[in-house]
């Protein structure tokens, strides 16, 4: 400034002064940014080319998971499939490969592999627990609840529907009903799934250690786990002590469920959330580079960048952003928890968050629903449509450290 | 160059040649870009080189990798698969659909096959009734998204919807221009920061400098010719540079461009209360103008059609941009004219205008370059 003020003063006019020349390099500076732009290979997206070599590589394809088989159209058709036991074993190859890779398009696969069942509403019960998972997926909730319905009035001790719906229910915040169904499962299943079952719906309502506690002393009796089932327990362990407030025991928790099944997405998320409220994002980094494919692990990863002011915030919000706009082309709902969050930590645009975030609450009521709910009504100063979250909180008594001192900061907002 | 200069350009270079990488997951789609013309229709249709393998096996090899010779070897068969999956009629009949040029194109989820496409209808036709089939035999939750200009809703074509109605002729064509003339209005009139530039450039127009203080300038031309000066070249600036990013032929990070735009607003605001540049405004203009063409391109940025559709959208919503402005230096000229002789304006009006707008855009600078949330929603 000192500079500009003694330039401005002295000089006399019309001749080029110091500061001017400043001013004058500032503009050619940006010129010869802008010529470098236009000759320097830049970031092209969406423009047709045609490479230059034949052996240039254009795609990776998925790894194909082991036993799942390759789905092919010989036309434009493809004869769908009319024995049952068939469509039911493929399409369970494909749930299987979206719940290891949550990767869509074999949600896309398993539906289409069930096409002669689709709108049977009379379908074989195996055939209507795969479609409810497929459509809980997809958040269709209301009819995954109405096939397991059929489900379960034709085998009412489906221990699969049975737990599908309860989980579904849980999701919903329909507890007194998943209750209901977790304690039909019981006699069904190993006490380790009956636990996880309960476990599931006490961790939403206010009594998250004590289901933890069970779970463990459950998790010491069971005998001959596969990696995937002690990584699911040990996982679930780690999220009620979450919400119980146990940050040391639940991180402990969850980075052992990672080793049991490294690449478990569903974990991932839920360790590194707690690491970003514990103020460590280096560590969210870390774990989270391998994962920029999943939509709701960039998202995280990105607000780890952006909290260590790291260059890649930028482009992986640019990501994200390209993503969720791609979703809402095809009329995509199934990511309004993470678009809310977006808006809200990357964005810093609590309106829209807030917009998202009801409309979110409508369909899921996790602990995540209620909070992004809170906090957006919070950062957009519109306390009174947090009511809804604030009510369901109340009512269920909701424990989690997050959700109350949210609770706490809009009652202090109010006051 | 010194060293500082130096970390300037090695930054400026580092922001240039970030490239995207990752892909994401995503659910199968497929894009259909369909511009009317006379007789049918004409444009580009993106298939995702997975879902051909998992359709058709393109992945000769079984490498699990898809090479351009593998492609191209597969092209036939590709176009053979996507003709059996569209079908368009007419009031007078089926359409013909032909297959042109083959290339690649990369989209969020993976690069895909883009395939040059025409349709000719018998008859005078005026409206296009199209079938879609690609990929729900083997994924029911594919989508077909067909757009026909940038402006309209895109049509989502799904399993249990296949069909749809395209109309033809200029009813589209006139509609999505004018929707871009509004698009470009809106921008330049919720574009805070670009009027602020604009009117911090025009505050003294009818004022020059006199020993330190400012002085009416008596005749109109003058004042005009100024104006225009300053508004043509930030026009030209920014059109220059609204377009070569539109093409995607130069492209700027985000927050860089927003950042650099509020620091223009700062030294417009700047140059009235410490007078550098005074006669050479219109330089200034122009230079800074560059980077509010970046600002207006990100508008546009999702955007994505033929060479023709482009050039009219392009055209379209820049002349929007330049009628807003036009309206909003109609409204500022009598101001600036009119209080030229006013003690008050020159002592007070100009600078404490520009201090506001000093205020505000150094406000703006810190929010977009640290990404705070101090004054703005």
């Amino acid at each position: 400034m000192a500079i500009v003020r003694d330039a401005a003063e002295h000089a006399a006019p019309g001749r080029m002064t110091r500061a001017r020349h400043v001013l004058f390099g500032g503009g050619a500076l940006l010129v010869v940014v802008g010529l470098v732009a236009v000759f320097s290979p830049s970031p092209t997206r969406s423009e047709p080319f045609l490479p230059a070599s034949p052996n240039q590589i254009l795609e990776h394809l998925p790894e194909r998971v082991a036993g799942r088989a390759p789905i092919r159209a010989a036309g434009a058709s493809l004869e769908p499939i009319r024995d049952p036991l068939l469509a039911e074993r493929l399409a369970r190859e494909d749930i299987r490969s979206y719940q290891i890779t949550a990767d869509p398009r074999y949600l896309g696969h398993a539906e289409a592999r069930l096409s002669a069942f689709w709108d049977v509403a009379d379908a074989p019960v195996p055939i209507l627990v795969l479609r409810a998972k497929i459509r809980a997926s997809n958040h269709d909730f209301e009819p995954a609840i109405r096939d397991l319905g059929t489900a379960l009035a034709k085998a009412p001790d489906d221990s699969q529907a049975l737990f599908e719906r309860a989980s579904i229910l849980t999701v919903l915040g329909r507890y007194a009903e998943a209750v209901k169904d977790c304690a039909a499962l019981a006699p069904q299943v190993s006490e380790l799934f009956a636990l996880g079952c309960s476990g599931a719906v006490r961790g939403a309502t206010g009594e998250a250690r004590g289901a933890a506690l069970d779970l463990q002393a459950a998790l010491v009796r069971a005998r001959g786990l596969s990696p995937a089932d002690a990584g699911w327990a040990a996982s679930l362990i780690g999220e009620l002590l979450v919400h119980a407030g146990d940050a040391k025991q639940a991180e402990r928790w969850l980075t052992s469920a990672l080793a049991s099944t490294p690449q478990d997405a569903y974990t991932l998320g839920v360790l590194t959330d707690l690491l970003l409220d514990l103020q460590r994002p280096a560590e969210v980094v870390k774990l989270l580079s391998p994962f920029e494919r999943i939509d709701a692990l960039l998202l995280r990863l990105a607000i780890a960048e952006q909290q260590l002011n790291l260059p890649q915030a930028e482009q992986h919000r640019a990501q994200l952003a390209e993503r969720f706009a791609d979703a809402r082309l095809r009329g995509s709902a199934v990511h309004r928890r993470e678009e809310a969050r977006f808006e809200l930590s990357l964005r810093g645009n609590p309106e829209r968050a807030l917009e998202l975030a009801v409309a979110n609450f409508g369909v899921q009521r996790e602990a995540w629903d209620v909070r992004l709910l809170l906090a957006a009504a919070l950062a957009a100063k519109k306390p009174a449509l947090a009511g809804e979250a604030r009510e369901f909180a109340e009512r269920a008594a909701v424990q989690d450290p997050a959700i109350s001192s949210l609770l706490h900061a809009l009652d202090g907002g109010q006051r | 160059m010194t060293s500082l200069k130096l970390l300037v350009w090695a930054t400026l270079l580092g922001l240039l040649t970030l490239s995207s990488s990752a892909r994401a997951h995503k659910a199968s789609d497929s894009y259909l870009f369909l511009e009317a013309k006379t007789g049918g229709a004409s444009g580009r249709w993106d298939i995702a080189l997975r879902d051909l393998d998992d359709a058709i096996g393109i992945d000769r090899n079984a490498d699990g990798q898809v090479s351009w010779g593998e492609l191209k070897a597969a092209e036939t068969q590709i176009k053979r698969y996507a003709l059996a999956s569209l079908f368009a009629t007419s009031a007078a009949g089926a359409c013909n659909t032909t297959f042109g040029r083959m290339a690649a194109v990369v989209h969020s989820d993976g690069t895909y096959a883009a395939l040059d496409i025409a349709m000719t209808c018998p008859g005078a036709a005026h409206s296009l009734r199209l079938r879609y089939e690609l990929l729900f035999a083997i994924d029911a939750q594919h989508r077909g998204v067909v757009r026909t200009s940038a402006a309209a809703p895109p049509i989502v074509l799904t399993k249990s919807r296949r069909e749809a109605n395209l109309s033809l002729g200029d009813s589209g064509g006139l509609a999505a221009f004018w929707a871009m003339v509004r698009l470009g209005m809106d921008h330049i009139l919720h574009g805070y920061d670009h009027l602020l530039f604009l009117t911090a450039l025009l505050l003294p127009s009818a004022l020059r400098r006199e020993s330190g203080r400012w002085v009416a300038v008596a005749a109109f031309p003058a004042v005009l010719r100024d104006v225009l000066r300053v508004v043509t070249a930030f026009t030209v600036a920014h059109s220059l540079t609204l377009g070569l990013s539109a093409a995607h032929l130069v492209s700027l990070p985000s927050r860089f461009v927003e950042s650099a735009i509020a620091f223009s607003v700062v030294l417009a605001a700047l140059n009235n209360l410490f007078p550098l540049v005074r006669s050479e405004r219109w330089l200034a203009a122009f230079c800074l103008g560059l980077l509010h063409g970046f600002g207006f391109a990100a508008t546009l940025s999702d955007i994505n059609l033929s060479a023709v559709t482009f050039a009219r959208t392009l055209f379209g919503f820049n002349l929007g941009v330049e009628v807003g402005q036009l309206g909003v230096v109609l409204l500022l000229l009598p101001l600036i004219y009119g209080l030229r002789h006013s003690q008050r304006y020159q002592r007070l009006g100009l600078p404490l205008g520009s201090a506001a707008v000093l205020l505000i855009s150094s406000v703006w600078l810190v929010e977009r370059a640290f990404n705070l949330r101090i004054i703005s929603s």
